[in-house]
């Protein structure tokens, strides 16, 4: 077996037991480093995935069996599509009347709320002052930046965002309850730090721009949600804003 | 080269002569856990995932007479897991299509692992095309061989290994494993 042929196996199969296969594996080191390699990444997806299972699931699908297979069947007959069809018809005639003006409120709520959770967010992060201790290798942290927005769909090109100077943190984390998982950076700006949060969500629309407390903001709407960055007062945001909208290609 | 994988954990033995409902008390205690953690992966949501698992208990006690073979009792869970999630949720989850195009998952109703590493899996996970991804999350979470995965997807074995090399290789590309190692970044 050639290195080629035992490298096409152990993407498809690593865990292949053919006598072969593992003599190769034993003879050549690059190729057991790459399998070592193939093996690792299924661990760490196999535990990305993991969720923990109910304790009485297994009793629950037992107890289900025996109390609601009679009623299915019950509730089968008379579920029938045609009831749920003239239900949707009429409250979609109802709610169709009320839906525009309801969604430029909803935007306006929806920036207002953003920006304060983000400001929020933004003041203790300084309290805490956590991405000072970050003294990463700057190549390490521009392949997490853009690992981290792949995650969000954005494409990063790496020259174009170089503009953007050094970038101090990056994560995913929590902004609040409402918004799920949103990328989280911090980069050096002229001012000090700057934070740059991206968000899946409701488009706050065009550029915006905010102040609030002892720090200026500014909106950006990108891919299929809003770049909230934040800085102290007189940072260069519109420039930015013009780096990440130049150096990101959103998959929408 | 298919029959040799044996990356498989320990198989759930069934004894094809004992009751019916031994039999299906079997498949419960020895399967009933990958099934909620493949029906979660699919359902994106703790709720539904389990309402799926027990609807396919339920469609497997009425036909367990049809259950002939003892070896393949896994991938036909499986099997009629994916057909009951397609029937039941294929127009849910066209409903909210957005936002699996954003690749928003809710990890923390799922359970899943929070960490910015996890997340970044998961998300790569999702951008793969699913005739890639189902076919890994079956090997890596399921632990199926690849005759099984052709079993439960209904295509050949080799079809089965083409979809999961590539895969893999798109996954390397996406976390740019390949990259890191090229230049020496990795560990």
């Amino acid at each position: 077996m050639n290195c080629l042929e035992f490298r096409r196996i152990s993407l498809s199969e690593p865990g292949n037991r053919a006598q072969d296969y593992l003599g190769h594996r034993n003879q050549c080191e690059d190729c057991a480093r790459y399998a070592k390699s193939v093996n690792d990444l299924d661990k760490k997806i196999e535990n990305a995935l993991r969720v923990p299972v109910p304790d009485d699931l297994a009793a629950r699908i037992k107890l289900r069996q025996v109390l609601l297979a009679e009623q299915d069947n019950r509730m089968t007959e008379w579920l029938r599509p045609w009831r749920f069809g003239l239900a949707a018809s009429l409250l979609l005639v109802v709610t169709l009347g009320g839906l525009f003006g309801y969604e430029v409120h909803a935007t306006n709520q929806y920036v207002e709320r953003l920006t304060v959770s983000a400001v929020d967010h933004t003041r203790i992060e300084r309290q805490g002052n956590h991405f000072v201790a970050e003294h990463a290798d700057p190549a390490k942290q521009m392949l997490r930046f853009k690992q981290v927005l792949a995650a969000f769909g954005g494409n990063v090109m790496e020259d174009e965002l170089a503009a953007i100077g050094e970038i101090l943190h990056i994560q995913v984390c929590a902004l609040g309850p409402t918004y799920g998982p949103v990328a989280h950076a911090v980069i050096r700006g002229q001012q000090g730090a700057v934070t740059i949060y991206y968000v899946f969500g409701r488009k706050a629309g065009s550029r915006k721009q905010f102040e609030r407390g002892r720090f200026d903001g500014m909106l950006l709407s990108v891919g299929n949600g809003n770049f909230t960055i934040i800085g102290n007062r007189g940072e260069r945001l519109s420039s930015i804003a013009d780096t990440l909208e130049q150096a990101i290609v959103w998959k929408i | 080269m298919t029959s040799s994988n044996n990356s498989t954990p320990e198989p759930v033995s069934v004894d094809m002569r004992k009751s019916r409902q031994e039999k299906y008390d079997i498949l419960i205690e020895g399967l009933a856990e990958d099934l909620y953690r493949f029906a979660c992966w699919i359902c994106r949501d703790r709720v539904q995932a389990e309402e799926l698992v027990q609807e396919t208990y339920l469609r497997a006690w009425k036909s367990i007479d049809s259950l002939r073979d003892a070896a393949s009792a896994k991938a036909w869970l499986f099997t009629i897991l994916r057909r009951e999630y397609a029937r039941q949720f294929e127009r849910k989850r066209l409903q909210v299509q957005d936002v699996d195009d954003m690749g928003e998952l809710p990890a923390g109703k799922i359970g899943f692992d929070t960490s910015t590493e996890a997340f970044v899996l998961r998300q790569a996970l999702a951008r793969l095309p699913e005739d890639y991804r189902e076919p890994l999350v079956l090997q890596v979470l399921g632990g199926f061989s690849c005759d099984e995965i052709a079993e439960t997807l209904g295509i050949s074995s080799s079809a089965v290994m083409t979809r999961l090399f590539r895969s893999r290789k798109q996954m390397r590309e996406l976390l740019g494993e390949d990259a890191v190692r090229r230049n020496g970044m990795g560990a």
